[in-house]
Formats: C-alpha cells, sequence, structure tokens
C-alpha cells in the first residue's frame, strides 16, 4: 500500500476519523470549556469510584502475566527472527525507553510526590511524622516502579512479537488477529486503532500543556521571568518547532542522541544533588524504602482501600494506574519499535527492571532531599510541593549549592525530555494512522505535531486541558480490556509456535 | 474385526429396552462376544438373588441378536475396575447404555462413563439414541472429529463399514487460528488436504469435510447439534495440557454434552492396531 494512498480518508479511516474526533473534542473544549469540565468530571469520578479496584486487577495481572512471560519457555523467543540481532545497542535502548517512558513526569514529581504524600498522607496516618514519610516513599516507588512497566510491556510485547515475529503491520488491532482473524482489518480492529490514537493525541497534549506549565515556573524561579500564558504559548511554540526538527530526523538520530544526552544529564544532577545532599539518609531511605517495597509488593499492588483511605488511593493509584494504561499505546508502540532483535526474557527483564531501578534511585536522591529539607532542616518545602508541585524541584535545588546551575539544568532536561517525549508521540501516532508504517510520510508527522501542540495551547487558554486529561483517563478503561484480550492473543499466538511450528515438533501436524 | 469383543458395564437398573437398543448398536459394530460386568461398590462380590436374575434376564435380552455373552460380578471402584476388566477379558471396547444426569448430579456425585472415557486405553462406546434410527426419512450424518493423529487408523475402516447404516460421513476439523494470515492460510491448506486424504480412505461413503476455528470441545458439540448427527465418533487425546485436563477432556466434554451416541477412541488402541498390521504385513512377506 502506498503512502499516498494511505493518506486518503476513504482508504484509510482510522486516520480520518481519529482526524475528526480530536479537532472535534477539542473545539468543544475550547467553546464549551465548563460543559466539557462537568461531563468529564461526573465521568471520572464514577469510572474512578465503581470500577477502580478493576485497574488494580489489571495492573497486578500484567505484572504476573509479564514474569511469566519472562521465566517460561516462551521467554527464549527472539522478537523478529532467529538470527536477527538487536537494533539498538543497550544505553541507546534503556535512555529511549526511559525516555519515552518516564522522563518528563519523573522530573515533575521526583521531589513533588513524596513530598505531597508527607504534607498530605491518607486520613489514618499522620502528615508530616515518620510513618507518613515511609508511606510517601513506598507508594512513590510503587506508583513509578515495575506496575507502570508490567502495564506498557503487555502492550509493546505484544505489538513486538506480531510485527517482527510474525510480519504484521505494528498496529494494537494487529494483536487480535488470533482471536478475531481478518475481523481486525474491518471495524473492530479499526476501532481499536482509533482508540488508541485518541488516547495518545489526548495524553500527550495534556502532557504538553502541563509540562509548559513547569517549564515556565522553572523560568520563573531562575531567572524571574514573568509567569502568563503568554510565556506559557511561546515555550508550546518554541518546544514544537525543537520535536518537530527532532521527529524529521528519525529514530536513528534525533530521539536517540536527545534520549542518550538526557539520561547523561540526568545522571549527572542527581549524583550532583546526591554527593552534595545528605548522602548516607539518601542512600538509607533508598534501602528501606526497596526492602518495604520488595516485601508488600503483593499487598501494594491489591490494597484497595475499602476500609479507610479509599479517596487516597482513587486520587492517587487508581488515577496512576488509568494514567499509565491510557500513555500504554503511545509507549508500548514506541518500546516495540526499539526493542527489534531481543528475546522477550530480556525484553522484560530489562524494561522492567532497569527504567524501575532508576527510578528508585531517582526517587530516593530528589525525594530525599526534600525530605531532609522538611523534617530536619525545619524548611515547608512539603507545603509548598502540595500548594504547587511544579515548583518543588527548583524549591529543593535552591536549599543546595549552585542552585542557578542545577535548576537550569533541571529545565533543559525537562524541554529535551519533553521533546523526546512528543517526538516518538508524533512518531507513533503518525505510524498508527499510516496503517503501520514504521516510516510514516513527513506531512502526516507535522500535522499530527502541530495539532497535538495546538490543542495543548487552545486549551490551556480556554481551561479545558484537565478535562481533555480525564478524557485520555476515560479511555483508559476499554483499553484496559483491550489490553487483556491482548494477553490473551499473545499467549495463544505462543502457544501455537510451540505446539505446531517449532522444528522439533513439526512432524506432519498441523 | 476391530470391535469383536466388547466389556458391558451394568448398574442392573437399566430397562430392557435400553439395553435392547444397546444390543443393537454393538452389532452394527460387528461385534460376536459381550462381557457383561456388574460392579458393585460394596465389598465382596456377592449379590442378591434378586440382582443375580436381573442380571441373567438382562444377559439373554443382550444375547437376542446372535451375541455370544457372559457375565461377572465384581467388586471395588466401577471406574477402576471397567477398563482393569476390559484388559483381562482382551475387549476391544466397552460398551454404555447413557443415563442422562444433570450437571448438579455429574458434579457432585460423578459420572462413571466420564470416568472411564478418562482412564480407559480402549475405546470407548455411549450409546444414547439409536445408531440407525426406525424412520427412514432420517439421514443424520456420522461425525468424525479429527486430530489427524493415530485414532484415525481404527475410525476411518469403520466409518466406510456399511454395517453403520446409510448416509454421509462428515469429517470435521477443528482448531485455533494460527497467528498470522500468512500461517493462517499455510494451516488452512494444510488441513484441507489432510481431510481429503482421510475422506480418499472411505470410498464407500459419500463424505463432506470440515474445518472449523475454535475451541474442539465447543466446535464439535455445536456441529453435531447442527448436522443432527446420529453417531460422533472423536478420538481422545494424549496431549492434554494441565488447564485442559482440570476441566476435563474434549472427549468427556462431548459425552456429556451432546444427545447423540458417542464412540471414543483411543490412541493407545490406535497405536496397538498399527502395530498388529504391521507385523501381519511382515509374516504375509
Amino acid at each position: 500500500m502506498s503512502e499516498s494512498r494511505s493518506t486518503t480518508g476513504r482508504r484509510n479511516p482510522v486516520f480520518i476519523i481519529s482526524l475528526i474526533l480530536v479537532i472535534t473534542l477539542v473545539a468543544i473544549g475550547f467553546v464549551w470549556p465548563e460543559r466539557l469540565d462537568r461531563w468529564t468530571r461526573f465521568a471520572h469520578g464514577a469510572v474512578i469510584e465503581h470500577v477502580g479496584f478493576s485497574y488494580l486487577l489489571a495492573a497486578f495481572a500484567f505484572l504476573v502475566f509479564c514474569v511469566y512471560m519472562a521465566f517460561s519457555r516462551y521467554g527464549t523467543i527472539r522478537l523478529g527472527n532467529d538470527e536477527e540481532k538487536p537494533q539498538y545497542g543497550y544505553f541507546a535502548w534503556f535512555s529511549m525507553l526511559f525516555a519515552a517512558g518516564m522522563g518528563i513526569g519523573l522530573i515533575f514529581w521526583g521531589v513533588a510526590e513524596p513530598l505531597t504524600h508527607l504534607a498530605a498522607p491518607p486520613e489514618y496516618l499522620e502528615a508530616g511524622g515518620g510513618e507518613a514519610a515511609a508511606f510517601a516513599m513506598r507508594q512513590s516507588f510503587f506508583h513509578w516502579g515495575i506496575h507502570p512497566w508490567a502495564i506498557y510491556l503487555v502492550m509493546s510485547l505484544s505489538i513486538a512479537y506480531f510485527s517482527f515475529r510474525r510480519g504484521m503491520p505494528p498496529l494494537i488491532s494487529s494483536c487480535f488477529y488470533p482471536l478475531i482473524g481478518d475481523r481486525i482489518y474491518r471495524w473492530p480492529g479499526k476501532a481499536i486503532d482509533i482508540l488508541a490514537v485518541f488516547a495518545t493525541v489526548f495524553g500527550v497534549a495534556t502532557s504538553l500543556g502541563l509540562g509548559a506549565l513547569q517549564i515556565g515556573g522553572g523560568l520563573n524561579a531562575v531567572f524571574g521571568v514573568a509567569e502568563g500564558i503568554g510565556l506559557t504559548l511561546t515555550i508550546i511554540a518554541v518546544v514544537t518547532v525543537l520535536y518537530l526538527i527532532s521527529s524529521m530526523t528519525g529514530l536513528d538520530k534525533g530521539i536517540q542522541i536527545l534520549s542518550k544526552t538526557n539520561v547523561l544529564v540526568a545522571l549527572a544532577l542527581m549524583t550532583f544533588v546526591l554527593v552534595v545532599g545528605p548522602t548516607s539518609y539518601i542512600f538509607s531511605i533508598f534501602t528501606d524504602t526497596l526492602g518495604q517495597y520488595g516485601t508488600q509488593l503483593v499487598s501494594l499492588s491489591l490494597a484497595s482501600s475499602p476500609f479507610e483511605g479509599a479517596a487516597w488511593t482513587q486520587d492517587w493509584t487508581i488515577f496512576y494506574w488509568a494514567w499509565w494504561i491510557s500513555w500504554s499505546p503511545f509507549v508500548g508502540l514506541f518500546v516495540a519499535s526499539i526493542s527489534r532483535g531481543r528475546t522477550i526474557r530480556e525484553f522484560i527483564l530489562g524494561a522492567l527492571l532497569v527504567p524501575a531501578g532508576l527510578t528508585f534511585l531517582w526517587f530516593s536522591v530528589f525525594g530525599g532531599a526534600g525530605m531532609h529539607l522538611q523534617l530536619h532542616r525545619g524548611a515547608s518545602v512539603a507545603q509548598s510541593a502540595l500548594a504547587d508541585a511544579s515548583g518543588a524541584l527548583f524549591e529543593v535545588l535552591a536549599a543546595y549549592p549552585l542552585a542557578s546551575v542545577t535548576s537550569l539544568l533541571s529545565i533543559v532536561l525537562l524541554s529535551v525530555f519533553f521533546i523526546t517525549s512528543a517526538d516518538s508521540a508524533t512518531f507513533v501516532i503518525a505510524m498508527m494512522t499510516s496503517r503501520g508504517s514504521f516510516s510514516p510520510p513527513a506531512v502526516k508527522k507535522i500535522g499530527w505535531g502541530l495539532i497535538q501542540s495546538s490543542a495543548a495551547a487552545v486549551l490551556l487558554v480556554s481551561g479545558g486541558l484537565e478535562a481533555l486529561q480525564r478524557m485520555a483517563i476515560l479511555a483508559a478503561l476499554p483499553f484496559m480490556f483491550v489490553m487483556l484480550f491482548m494477553m490473551r492473543g499473545l499467549l495463544k499466538a505462543l502457544r501455537y509456535e510451540f505446539r505446531y511450528e517449532r522444528p522439533s515438533r513439526l512432524k506432519n501436524r498441523i | 474385526m476391530i470391535f469383536e469383543n466388547v466389556l458391558i458395564p451394568l448398574q442392573l437398573n437399566e430397562s430392557s429396552a435400553r439395553v435392547t437398543a444397546l444390543a443393537d448398536a454393538i452389532e452394527l459394530f460387528g461385534t460376536t462376544n459381550a462381557h457383561i460386568v456388574h460392579v458393585s461398590a460394596d465389598a465382596g462380590a456377592d449379590i442378591s438373588t434378586a440382582r443375580h436374575d436381573r442380571l441373567s434376564a438382562l444377559s439373554k435380552t443382550m444375547a437376542k441378536n446372535g451375541v455370544r455373552v457372559t457375565t461377572e460380578v465384581s467388586s471395588g471402584s466401577p471406574a477402576v475396575a471397567i477398563p482393569r476388566i476390559a484388559r483381562e477379558h482382551g475387549c476391544d471396547y466397552i460398551a454404555f447404555s447413557w443415563k442422562a444426569k444433570s450437571w448438579v448430579q455429574r458434579t457432585l456425585v460423578g459420572s462413571v462413563t466420564q470416568d472411564v472415557v478418562r482412564l480407559s486405553d480402549i475405546p470407548v462406546f455411549v450409546h444414547k439414541r439409536p445408531i440407525i434410527p426406525s424412520t427412514e426419512s432420517y439421514q443424520g450424518p456420522i461425525l468424525y472429529a479429527t486430530d489427524f493423529h493415530e485414532t484415525d487408523t481404527l475410525a476411518i475402516p469403520l466409518l466406510n463399514d456399511a454395517a453403520l447404516g446409510p448416509g454421509e460421513v462428515v469429517l470435521l476439523h477443528s482448531g485455533e487460528r494460527a497467528p498470522d494470515p500468512v500461517a493462517e492460510g499455510h494451516r488452512s491448506r494444510s488441513v484441507e488436504a489432510e481431510l481429503a486424504r482421510l475422506a480418499a480412505g472411505c470410498p464407500n461413503r459419500s463424505v463432506k469435510t470440515r474445518s472449523v476455528l475454535g475451541s474442539p470441545r465447543r466446535v464439535i458439540t455445536a456441529q453435531a447439534r447442527r448436522l443432527g448427527a446420529r453417531l460422533v465418533v472423536v478420538g481422545k487425546s494424549n496431549n492434554t495440557s494441565r488447564f485442559s485436563s482440570m476441566l476435563g477432556s474434549t472427549a468427556e466434554a462431548v459425552v456429556n454434552q451432546t444427545s447423540m451416541s458417542v464412540l471414543v477412541l483411543s490412541p493407545a488402541s490406535a497405536s496397538l492396531r498399527i502395530a498388529t498390521q504391521t507385523a501381519d504385513t511382515r509374516i504375509a512377506t
């Protein structure tokens, strides 16, 4: 199928319907922001409150599935031909995994989340106390640990298997071939792909908007630039130009170079804070929280808190799980696209453990530094984080040497992670709306990039950005079921491969 | 003959009509010797005079078609004793007269027939409805569900035998869809070729072939119902996964869920037949 034919609406309903849907909802958000806010608040509240437990169950099921896949006989299967070698080296692979999956969120929440939990824990804990501090660190590890990666991996493993090993287009609908056969080419398959584009565009647009606000906050903290809608729109415009340039250069150059650079900068910043900060205190927090996380993994995974702390769990854990699921089409497709040639075992263990390990260190260093200020040096950073999460990082950095340099470095880090996320999202959306082509047309990448940024800008101005975020989270509910069926489809396919296609079992059997 | 000797377990509460219908059915398989066994769960092999008289009466009913009948009373667990006795007497298959049980009865009390289907190494015939109905207008086919394994060597000569009455044979294969369109095309073509090869082994019959995607237990029962089959022949698989074992085998499910008579073939007896044929060929040469 030629690229030009794929851009015509009649032959590519995923593209045209996604485009209409996105533009319509952004228009509603611009014209009637209050109504959109009211509707989405109602729907979002109902989903989180009434079916929130299902997110906990599903996320735990995804984790168990990943562990099973890694250690079962299926772990030896290569995501590609049997003789194929990995396309990217370990450092490039881990850097891109990290940049796409966590990057910007980690910079935003690395300090803010532990401090917010310290200041506002569930009602059964005393705010600011020792138990609340342990709880804050444990929950931060939990929310950013192996569960998000398990969610992403279910998606990316399925896509990588069906596209690299089975020769199908890298689309979410391809993973359903063992279950629904040729119907993946008709409406059931198209609906899944449209839902994926919808969740990705809105997820990335809201992240762009919120990320721009944080960069604005950072510029204000470092250079005293006046915050306002003009500054935020300028940031969005500059970042858009940069990520479109990066997107044009393709995976092999743009995203890879930026991701590697950024991980190096992040490691440098983390090492600096570790050295100038309360080093032994940070290591102590890391060790203690890792132990708690490891021993309580199952109980944390299924803690729906029906008796006390239910509202807290809904506001944080269930919100996160829904958010990770809504991001999974984007991150899943991107991670799949950079993981060709790895075995299932290597893919799962690498993507599950290495980014999670780095995340734990990051939370221990930045969260630990913030905790030390709050609990031992009399600063009130926790209350500030509770009031404005985007400024927490800069407030903590201000308490340590070379604050202007580290803050500037953080802004650069934030901006580059911002660019890599938006860049990979643009690539993925263009791929999804080009029938899974690994070389989507440039015009489509630019088009989706501009739509994402325009959506973020328009909704920032009108005040409909949070409504859009809630819509992305609402899309997570159907996607949770999509992912559960993906696991079933992948297991069926792997079982078929082992039973009928492995050389030792080929003896005239069908 | 491959179904010459049969073991017929009776609980002695079967009606004469049911035993007569079973006698008519086993005659179609060319059976000449029937060993009727009553297995009592109580210790000792003694039974009351009334039950002894009942066993004699049912034996006479069974012998009405000229089948040579012997009887035996045994004790112990029926599901274990029946396959053992069949083995000791060199029976070619075991035939049951089916008494329907509800799902609750099957779950709570269990089913000897179902247990024997699982435990037996020889074919098990479960008679539910006459294989050749009295109404001539009824032309339901014989359905053979194949997974292209050893049991084909037992099933194909039997299906080709005119004694099983007129009407067509449907060869059914059900399997899972391959993971991608190319592999699925290959799988589908291979299945069609295998079905055509089996169909060529039944020259005396009109044969239709069907390949249906899905779980065998669901597909076989649904197809048997849809086609109005008068006999379902199904092979037992040795390659049952642990999860499937918990749910029961496909053969057990077909026995439970279809309303027509079912013949379950086992791979062990098929292997034995292949070995015997090979030995015969060697002796002949």
